[in-house]
């Protein structure tokens, strides 16, 4: 079988898009050699074009139905949909970076680091052998690490975040590992079908490692996703990091990791769900009570963020959770929910982070004080900030209020009501510190003099125009996904997940 | 035909949009594009009126899903059948009228954009609200178009009877609305669906029924909530103190909220729900009677006010209380008329009061006013012809549409009803005749104000000359030689309670009888008012009387007493349980959250030891609950 066959026959329709961007990563990276500093707005134009032409790739595999390649990689409806998402965040990702890329004068690496870590996450989304998983996690871990790092303008921050989450992220890879490997020396698969297969007499014969390896997992993908108690890089990482490289961190990688976390952790222990996820559960509960309490007493606002994505990361936990009490039937039920709020949370937190950037940049601002007088200043901008805001918190007629909305129906009809408890007592709690921003950017500023004025001198904050459409596309996100959820629920309604 | 429907609201919407993004551009621009816009909208609801007049029962609908969930769905679209068709015209044709007047009463006024802004808005939720395919969607728009008048009543909310007002409307309203949301959250639990076109069908086979509560009392219950709704935004008795205090928005404001906008709303939809209204007796009895004292109480009050548009005011409530008195007693299709014909006359009369008010400069009082005939000529005459309208003089409009009322209380042989609707006839025509003499007859009793006097240019006198020939001849659309055009239109797809064959013999004496009513009305009004004699002393006599229709019953001195202090004293109690128990509580829950969040800030320590230390924590803690758990694994 030649190589052109072989691409033809299967790779083509599971890794397509996964090759696209790469092979984009590839030339932008050797590209970037060569061209002057000054064409770095062309190499990062460069690098959302294959992005969109692995939209379109992707696109065009759709009508083809699900095949594996390799016996390692897969085009089910989770990969799928998720690579779906996962370029659509790329590609918005990409375009703040345009903007960020100029204003922190970041390293020519940065362009193809981002394009790496999607290759890795689109590889997280499509294998289904734990090696190949493995490696894709590794793969967006290690570029998001240096990415951390690149931020020129504020090294000791950004080096310090970017050590922070090296080391525990490599704690966390090697827990994950650690927890794989039992699984391998039980079984001798790496295949998680195979594993699939053997999962209940895995569970039956050996309950007390299958526990271990379950609970390795969990903790290993947990610090990747920042939940309590494995969370604690995070505000650390987000201050330093660069805004586009912040927003990539808190959405492409946690969609990904969560992508793999349901594959992995439903594939193989799928036998005893019903005893092994109320420790997700509890993970989930613990996850949002800590994450909104840390932002409740939080003034700067990239670390309100990062606590506030914590939170989120707890939310989007419990359609996991709740595997270990849905019945079959019901397990496409919580695949869409995972996916529409994963959709949402992007949309919102691209959103806030593109605000944040160039309120950073352009107004010196980063504790919340700083945002007096914003909406008088800078009304749209103020007003596009106060919907994510909105969103995040969880507000009716936006796509955040859905997202809640579907997980808190899904705890009810499997029965786990204490958890949609959690989350609406949580959700009450975010408000606090979201409309606490909220009032206070119509609050006037305060008389200062002399240097203290800094970043409410100045008038309207200049918006430029790639970050200008991200705002709006995420706006739009936000508020089409509130407004008219149909759109993205009927589609993923009829997605064949597994 | 249906695209051509969601259009008719969406020109009005997109005239508000422009001149809420272009506040800089002049005023002149604001009222063009406005009235411009509007035209296609009119055009587009006359081409859907003859639509269904040729096709008569079509129901045009086209909805989409908007909220599905595996109990019920919810949908939003638009339906239109014969009484939508025939409100669409209304509202379109009224407020394209009021919006050219606007610019000829307010051309000086500052904030011209946002007014029209208001006013398209407020237009675009009427429609909208006509429009809808289901009560929740209605609710959305019976409360914008309640946001809008809120908003116009307030315009000049430096004035603070203008602020007070908007404020009354709006509380009072909202206390209709609470009703009318209970009710239709009723239904929708009985029915599963919001969709009111399957309320009549289900209730007529007895399924609309819950558990707790069985389906005569269910479908009484559930009216009688929405009509609370509709009491509230129509301004029927007890609600209706908010409607005369509205006046203090800009008149053509009035005019649209009389004619065409707010207070239809409430009579649209109880002739909405008509057939499910049909269905129990105690609510269709309830209706009636409600309307007929409205009718008289109004008229009654309408006597002694001495603020012209307090009168033309409490004369919409009374006209309103004609509509409900029809459709109680179940002649749906003459209420529907009515509110047709008292579109065309009220708007006429508003505009005309406040061509006067524009022309004294602002002074809406009668003692002030008179021998404004000569002066403004065309303002005299297309106020005699509302006048004469309301009054149900024959040939003009108001005579059709009231003596249909009455003739239809005469033949249902409710001899209260009709009683009490004569008596608020004959009132009628004598408060009304009143303004005219007051206002256009005898000698100026203001030297100053009748010297400037003048028309206020065409702007806004072909408005009234246009509604001036609706409120002369609109009635005719509707009589019974031309066999009652607008009743069978109407009727295509509603099936009213049939009316005694009797009723055909009875026209001839209805009309004869309220003609001579309102003849005579108007003779009391001539002899007390006629030939410049402007205000008489009231003879002692009739002091008392005369005091308690000055002061409107005491109606809002009562609420003051009883509602309003009673709502502080409680206001008073709650604030005191809400400054130290609630807030206490919260406080206490609020210091709780913060202090558990700074606790948990201490392990924030920014030590990369102490990060890996807290998740190898975790880990073990979670090994140690596998080891122990009940059932434990080991």
């Amino acid at each position: 079988m030649s190589l052109a066959t072989l691409l033809q026959a299967h790779l083509w329709t599971t890794m397509g898009p996964l090759f696209v961007v790469g092979m984009t990563a590839i030339v932008v990276m050797v590209l970037e050699l060569f061209l002057p500093a000054a064409s770095r707005k062309f190499i990062v134009l460069l690098a959302a074009l294959g992005v969109v032409v692995a939209g379109v790739v992707l696109v065009h595999t759709m009508s083809v139905p699900p095949e594996l390649s390799l016996d390692t990689m897969v085009s089910d409806g989770l990969a799928t949909v998720s690579s779906m998402l996962l370029l659509a965040t790329g590609l918005l990702v990409l375009l703040l970076h345009l903007d960020v890329n100029e204003s922190e004068e970041m390293p020519r690496e940065s362009s193809f680091l981002l394009l790496f870590a999607l290759v890795g996450a689109l590889a997280m989304v499509t294998a289904v052998n734990l090696v190949a998983l493995y490696i894709g996690l590794e793969l967006l871990s290690v570029s998001s690490y240096v990415l951390v790092a690149l931020r020129k303008r504020h090294r000791q921050a950004s080096v310090e975040g970017s050590m922070k989450y090296l080391v525990m992220g490599g704690i966390g890879s090697a827990v994950f590992l650690y927890g794989v490997s039992f699984i391998y020396g039980l079984t001798g698969q790496t295949s998680l079908y195979a594993l699939a297969q053997a999962s209940l007499s895995l569970w039956q014969h050996d309950a007390a490692i299958a526990v271990i390896a379950f609970l390795l997992i969990v903790v290993g993908l947990g610090i990747k996703l920042s939940l309590v108690p494995f969370h604690m890089w995070t505000p650390d990482a987000y201050e330093g990091a660069p805004s586009s490289v912040a927003a990539l961190i808190s959405t492409l990688s946690k969609t990904a990791t969560f992508a793999l976390a349901l594959r992995v952790l439903v594939y193989i222990f799928n036998g005893g769900a019903h005893d092994l996820f109320p420790y997700i559960a509890v993970l989930a509960a613990i996850t949002m009570l800590a994450g909104n309490w840390l932002a409740l007493t939080q003034h700067n606002l990239r670390r309100l963020l990062a606590f506030s994505s914590v939170a989120q990361a707890g939310y989007l936990l419990i359609p996991i959770a709740l595997f270990g009490t849905a019945s079959v039937r019901e397990w496409p039920d919580l695949y869409d929910n995972l996916l529409f709020y994963l959709a949402v949370y992007t949309f919102l937190t691209i959103g806030a982070f593109a605000v944040l950037h160039l309120l950073e940049h352009h107004r010196d601002v980063t504790m919340a004080d700083g945002l007096t007088g914003f909406a008088k200043k800078s009304p749209w901008l103020a007003a596009s900030f106060i919907v994510f805001l909105l969103g995040l918190a969880g507000m009716p007629l936006t796509g955040g209020f859905v997202g809640k909305f579907y997980i808190f129906t899904s705890t009810v009809q499997t029965g786990v009501l204490w958890l949609g408890i959690v989350l609406f007592a949580t959700s009450v709690l975010s408000f606090f510190y979201y409309f606490g921003l909220i009032r206070t950017m119509f609050q006037s500023p305060l008389p200062t003099y002399g240097d203290a004025a800094q970043g409410q001198a100045e008038g309207r904050t200049p918006v430029p125009v790639a970050t200008g459409i991200v705002i709006a596309l995420c706006l739009f996100g936000t508020v089409a996904l509130g407004v008219v959820p149909g759109i993205l629920l009927h589609p993923l309604a009829l997605v064949q997940w597994f | 035909m249906s695209m051509l429907a969601l259009l008719v609201p969406l020109f009005p919407l997109l005239a508000g949009v422009i001149s809420f993004f272009f506040r800089r551009l002049p005023g002149a621009f604001h009222a063009t594009i406005s009235v411009v816009l509007l035209i296609p909208s009119v055009v587009f609801a006359i081409v859907l009126f003859l639509y269904v007049h040729a096709h008569p029962g079509v129901v045009l609908r086209q909805v989409i899903p908007w909220l599905v969930l595996p109990s019920f769905s919810i949908h939003v679209g638009i339906q239109v059948n014969a009484l939508t068709a025939l409100m669409l015209v209304i509202v379109t044709f009224v407020s394209i009228l009021v919006f050219m007047f606007s610019y000829g009463y307010l051309r000086t006024d500052e904030r011209l954009s946002i007014y029209y802004s208001y006013l398209n808005l407020f237009v675009f939720s009427m429609l909208a609200l006509v429009l809808s395919p289901n009560l929740l969607q209605l609710y959305l728009f019976w409360e914008m178009v309640g946001l809008c008048s809120y908003l116009l009543v307030g315009y000049w909310f430096a004035k603070p009877e203008a602020a007070r007002a908007a404020r009354k409307s709006f509380v009072v309203t909202r206390i209709g609305d609470a009703g009318l949301f209970a009710g239709i959250l009723l239904l929708g639990f009985a029915a599963g669906t919001f969709n009111d076109a399957d309320y009549s069908i289900l209730a007529r086979h007895g399924t609309l029924a819950l558990p707790w509560l069985s389906e005569p009392y269910l479908v009484t219950l559930a009216t009688l909530l929405i009509f609370i709704g509709a009491v509230g935004k129509s301004a029927q008795l007890p609600l209706h103190v908010w409607l005369p205090d509205a006046m203090e928005g800009p008149t053509p404001v009035s005019a649209l909220i009389h004619a065409a906008t707010m207070v239809a709303a409430g009579v649209y939809l109880v002739a909405r729900e008509f057939p499910l209204f049909a269905e129990s007796h105690v609510t269709m009895t309830v209706v009636a009677y409600v309307g007929a004292v409205t009718a008289l109480f109004a008229s009654l009050i309408a006597i002694t006010q001495q603020d012209i548009k307090r009168v033309i005011a409490y004369s919409t409530v009374s006209q309103l209380g004609y509509m409900m008195l029809a459709l109680g007693i179940g002649a749906y299709a003459d209420g529907v008329f009515h509110l047709f014909t008292h579109a065309f006359f009220k708007a006429l009369l508003f505009l005309a009061a406040g061509s006067v008010i524009h022309a004294l400069g602002g002074t809406q009082d009668l003692a002030l006013m008179g021998g404004l005939r000569r002066k403004m000529p065309i303002t005299f005459y297309t106020f005699l012809a509302g006048a004469l309208a309301l009054s149900g003089i024959f040939p003009f409009a108001g005579f059709w549409s009231k003596d249909a009322i009455l003739g239809a209380a005469m033949a249902k042989g409710d001899w209260v009803l009709y009683l009490l609707g004569l008596i608020a006839a004959f009132c009628t025509a004598f408060y009304i005749f009143r303004v005219v003499f007051l206002t256009f007859a005898g000698a100026p009793r203001d030297e100053d104000l009748h010297a400037h006097a003048h028309e206020g240019g065409w702007v806004m006198t072909v408005p009234l000359v246009i509604l001036g020939l609706f409120a002369t001849f609109a009635g005719f659309i509707n009589t019974p030689w031309n066999d009652d055009f607008l009743s069978r239109f109407l009727t295509a797809t509603k099936t009213p309670k049939p009316i005694p064959a009797s009723y055909s013999h009875w026209p001839l004496t209805s009309m004869a009888i309220s003609l001579a009513v309102g003849l005579c009305g108007i003779g009391l009004a001539a002899w007390m008012y006629g030939g410049g004699k402007g205000f008489r002393k009231v003879p002692s006599a009739f002091k008392p009387w005369y005091a308690l229709s000055r002061n409107k019953f005491y109606v809002d001195e009562v609420y003051s007493w009883t509602v309003v202090r009673g709502g502080k004293l409680l206001a008073a109690l709650v604030d005191l349980v809400d400054r130290y128990l609630i807030e206490g509580l919260t406080r206490l829950v609020g210091l709780f959250f913060y202090g558990i969040g700074n606790v948990l800030r201490y392990t924030q320590t920014g030590q990369i030891q102490t990060y890996g230390t807290f998740a190898l924590v975790g880990l073990v803690v979670f090994l140690v609950v596998a080891v122990f758990r009940v059932g434990g694994v080991f």
